[in-house]
């Protein structure tokens, strides 16, 4: 609306009243634009957190199904499993002849490296629930360290986890 | 206009424009917000192709594992009859018949190929960087596997009992990428394809049960 329409007082009142935007409400709006940017970007942050979380558990899954095969594999070896040695060798795993303690031990020992190299303070364990015997049952249980996992009873805070039960 | 001398002046009097403390500090605002805004839409495309290739790569890996294990699931006759690190030859069940498969890699193509017998190679898995093959086979018929080999050849000396496939797949992805997680992935390097291995164990089920 033109101003010339308005009446004088009306026309006086909005010269004198048009001085801009005070500084308190600048610097407001600024304030209320960077906490909106902090938001955003924690968010965003927190969510490639979580892809990196995502990313972890598949690769974790996938190794468990290879763990449970291995374990079919060497049907009398649950022990070699159970602890795994560091006097593994891994060259059982390519081309050399084993009998089959050697053989469970290098995969143990494969799987170990392939945990700490994949996760971070990842660590693979293997154990009985009562006997490792025909009807027992067998706990393929992986661990790694992960801010975004949550407490559960089998791991604590910041700690994430995935197991395999296994009936013998 | 319909305006008294007076307060024409006034006018004129008011409208004297920015002081140069108001340019500057309307500038500088309005560049932080400017630099604020197209560094968040920047990290925002960033962060969309991030989750785009991680999908594809936990997707790409699933298919990639469910398709293999399910072809060779319907195993006939004599299983497997050869096999070497980048092709393996099995017979499995077609239309209610046994006939004779060869898998092999094909590095041009990028492609995981499969030929029945008598026919012609089709595309069976793409986008497949590379593929090694082990054969995990009992040798003194103790049911356990004693060796893993990279060439296998069906005979009466050896069971095979497992297959292991160790596959590399190539994920399409951004340059914009290259400068992200690098503990993430690991990028192909001429081509801007990420390389997603993919590791299964297949096992046959019909030996030693």
């Amino acid at each position: 609306m033109p101003l010339t329409n308005l009446p004088r007082h009306r026309q006086n009142y909005l010269h004198i009243h048009q001085n801009g935007l005070a500084l308190i409400e600048v610097l407001l709006s600024l304030g209320l634009s960077s906490v909106m940017f902090l938001v955003l970007f924690t968010a965003q942050s927190h969510s490639q957190k979580v892809l990196v979380y995502s990313q972890q558990l598949h690769y974790g899954n996938r190794l468990l199904d290879q763990v449970a095969n291995q374990i079919w594999a060497y049907p009398k070896h649950y022990q070699s499993l159970l602890k795994p040695s560091s006097q593994g060798d891994v060259s059982c795993l390519d081309g050399r002849y084993c009998d089959p303690i050697a053989m469970t031990q290098a995969w143990a020992v494969y799987w170990q490296e392939e945990v700490q190299q994949r996760l971070p303070s990842g660590e693979l364990s293997v154990l009985c629930d009562s006997s490792c015997t025909h009807g027992g049952t067998l706990l393929v249980r992986l661990r790694w360290s992960q801010n975004l996992a949550v407490a559960t009873d089998q791991c604590k805070q910041g700690v994430a986890c995935i197991r395999l039960k296994i009936t013998l | 206009m319909h305006q008294t001398k007076n307060h024409s002046l006034t006018t004129a009097y008011k409208q004297q424009g920015f002081t140069l403390f108001e340019m500057v500090l309307s500038t500088g605002l309005a560049a932080l917000m400017m630099v604020a805004i197209i560094a968040s839409l920047l990290q925002f495309n960033k962060h969309k192709l991030l989750a785009q290739t991680v999908i594809q790569m936990q997707s790409q890996s699933q298919l990639a594992v469910f398709q293999v294990l399910r072809d060779w699931r319907s195993l006939c006759g004599i299983g497997v009859t050869s096999g070497t690190a980048k092709a393996m030859s099995l017979m499995r069940q077609y239309q209610g018949r046994c006939v004779q498969y060869h898998y092999a890699y094909n590095a041009a193509g990028h492609s995981l190929t499969r030929r029945k017998s008598g026919g012609r190679n089709s595309g069976f898995l793409a986008q497949v960087e590379s593929m090694d093959l082990y054969y995990g086979v009992d040798s003194n018929k103790d049911c356990h596997i004693d060796q893993w080999r990279r060439s296998y050849q069906m005979s009466d000396l050896v069971a095979l009992h497992q297959v292991r496939v160790s596959l590399s797949l190539r994920v399409p992805a951004s340059k914009q990428l290259r400068t992200g997680i690098a503990s993430l992935w690991v990028w192909h390097q001429d081509d801007d394809v990420v390389l997603n291995p993919v590791n299964l164990i297949w096992r046959l089920v019909n030996v030693c049960t």
